[in-house]
């Protein structure tokens, strides 16, 4: 029975905890032009941070090191440096987007100044990290973040039948719609696969020290379970959008667009229900980006860190991420669109991407260093299968990103 | 606390901080000699060498000013041929239909009276912007006919989305709804004429 609550509270922390903005804004995007046939790009991706996050795990587990530790041994001083600085720059672009969103939400729910809420987000979270344990902030945002069912309740609910099948399969589009596709693959594939993710789930990893038995045990589950189950969720937006926007060209251009998505099936609870789903899973990924920026930091320049650890007792970690906060915060303070942000900080995290997934997927083939957990046939030829989408990922995204003018 | 006892309680927590034995498993220690291979770039060895970094330096940054003055000047002054004011048009027909569906939904109680008016404050502010790059533009000879509607119809967009951006009763939305939709038609007629 207690087996059976862990794995049901597990299951909606999973489902709350893993949508962020740009989850957000691009399956909305995305189910608005195209409908269900970019669903395909999705398991794709969320495939592709199973295999990121397994790997990455599996070494935290066996060998204690985060995805930090790893590129300051494996690469060359100068290449370990750009890596950290243009992660960090990703990071504290994400960490912004991420704020702006959950003001553009609070103002929907309260009607208060934009610049207020942004000021109250920003210190809302410095509190809740200061004082609130690392399984208590999981678990907060994770549980409130559950709202985002409703995407999937109202995607049931108008179920469009076996159209939604075909979207698993990819489909033949030409002209320049297919380059506008070609966008929208590659922001669901970066959105889906934000590096951030994996920063703080190797690092959450070594918070909770975990021991090299629990690489296949633990660490597969919560891969497997917390980003597999999170696809339900994307999912769901993606076919609601596919739903209620196309057949109006409806673009949805603000936040609150992909929540009123619900309220055609669901009524004025189903909207309420998905903004506050929406505003933790934002906070979460908030807290998320800022940790995340912080790890890599310390474990770069050997900083003591930690969560587990009282915030004046790891002085140089908790500077960190309060000034992650503090500069995203500025960002969209000065009038940067969220919205627009999002689309620039996962584009810009897809490029960076092959330089921190390179070393996690050495790393995870070495024997010396990974002993009997090193990756077998099937983790390596993932591993290597999406080294490949990864580059071709990155190659594609600036260009894309100019030629389509952010996918319009 | 006072502020003196607040910094003893930090300076003591940065002290107990250095004494955290250090778990992982790092190989190489916390020196400057990790930062210096880091920053120890073999450019420029001496100081004509640092002269002329500095130069071509100074020189990208003053390039790439010129070239986002141009560009910005360029995009003020920009004449609007047919595939911008398509952009535009097909933009402004989003947020219409956008802000109808809206409009329905608070009709039918199925979003709050705070989200439609915050979210029409939103959308009329987008509309704005969106009719407003095309007022403050030449526009081509052949589709400055067009350009005026677009103008015209994308004010009028606006500010049926301002009336119902602050209280308003059933029959105030409904007719600001009835005159979305005709801006809507008009901005779509406007666009199959380009």
């Amino acid at each position: 029975m207690k087996k059976l609550m862990t794995l049901a509270v597990g299951i909606i922390a999973a489902l709350g905890g893993f949508v962020d903005i740009g989850d957000l804004v691009f399956n909305a995007q995305a189910g608005a032009k195209f409908g269900y046939s970019l669903l395909w790009a999705l398991v794709l991706g969320t495939i592709g941070i199973i295999v990121y996050a397994e790997m990455s795990g599996r070494i935290a587990a066996v060998a204690k090191k985060a995805v930090f530790d790893l590129i300051r041994d494996e690469f060359p001083p100068r290449l370990g440096f750009f890596t950290l600085v243009a992660s960090t720059f990703s990071n504290v672009l994400t960490c912004a987007a991420e704020i702006g969103g959950v003001a553009l939400i609070l103002i929907l729910l309260s009607a208060y100044s934009y610049y207020l809420l942004i000021v109250v987000a920003l210190l809302a979270l410095v509190v809740i990290i200061w004082f609130l344990p690392f399984g208590a902030i999981e678990k907060l945002f994770g549980y409130l973040g559950v709202g985002l069912v409703v995407f999937v309740v109202a995607a049931i609910k108008t179920w469009p039948g076996a159209a939604v099948v075909h979207g698993l399969v990819p489909t033949g589009l030409s002209g320049s719609d297919l380059v506008t596709y070609c966008y929208f693959i590659v922001g669901i594939i970066a959105a889906t696969m934000v590096p951030y993710e994996v920063y703080f789930y190797s690092s959450g990893g070594i918070e909770e020290g975990w021991k090299p038995e629990e690489a296949k045990s633990t660490n597969r589950m919560n891969s497997l379970m917390g980003f597999g189950l999170g696809i339900i969720v994307a999912g769901g937006i993606m076919v609601t959008a596919g739903n209620v926007f196309l057949p109006q060209a409806i673009n949805p251009n603000f936040v609150g667009t992909t929540a009123m998505s619900v309220g055609g099936s669901l009524g004025a609870a189903g909207v309420v229900i998905a903004l506050i789903g929406m505003l933790f899973a934002i906070g979460g990924a908030t807290v998320e980006t800022a940790f995340a920026g912080a790890y890599n930091l310390s474990q770069y320049a050997r900083w003591n860190w930690g969560k587990h650890l009282a915030p004046l007792k790891v002085p140089r970690f908790t500077v960190a991420w309060i000034i992650i906060l503090i500069i995203a915060a500025g960002t969209v303070f000065i009038g940067i669109d969220p919205v627009a942000l999002t689309e620039y900080a996962v584009i810009f995290s897809v490029v960076v991407m092959p330089l921190t997934y390179y070393p996690i997927l050495r790393a995870a083939r070495n024997e010396k260093l990974m002993g009997k957990y090193k990756n077998g046939k099937l983790a390596d030829v993932m591993g290597w299968g999406f080294m490949f989408v990864v580059t071709a990922v990155a190659l594609a995204a600036v260009p894309l990103l100019f030629i389509t003018s952010r996918g319009q | 606390m006072s502020p003196p006892g607040l910094i003893f309680y930090f300076k003591r927590a940065l002290e107990s901080s250095r004494r955290i034995p250090y778990s992982r498993q790092y190989d190489r220690p916390i020196t400057g000699e990790f930062m210096k291979q880091v920053l120890n770039w073999p450019y420029p060895k001496n100081p004509e060498q640092l002269v002329k970094v500095v130069m071509i330096g100074v020189m990208s940054v003053l390039i790439a000013m010129i070239v986002t003055v141009i560009r910005y000047n360029d995009y003020k002054e920009q004449t609007l041929q047919k595939s911008q004011l398509s952009a535009a048009a097909a933009a402004l027909s989003s947020y219409a239909s956008e802000s109808a569906m809206t409009l329905s939904f608070a009709n039918d109680h199925k979003v709050t009276q705070n989200f439609r008016e915050t979210y029409a404050s939103q959308i009329a502010d987008q509309v704005g912007n969106t009719y407003g790059y095309i007022a403050t533009r030449e526009v081509a000879r052949p589709y400055q006919r067009q350009a005026n509607q677009l103008v015209k119809y994308g004010s009028s967009l606006e500010k049926a989305l301002k009336s119902v951006a602050q209280p308003s009763n059933r029959h105030q939305i409904h007719q600001a709804r009835q005159r979305i939709l005709h801006a809507q038609a008009s901005i779509q007629k406007a666009a199959d004429k380009l």
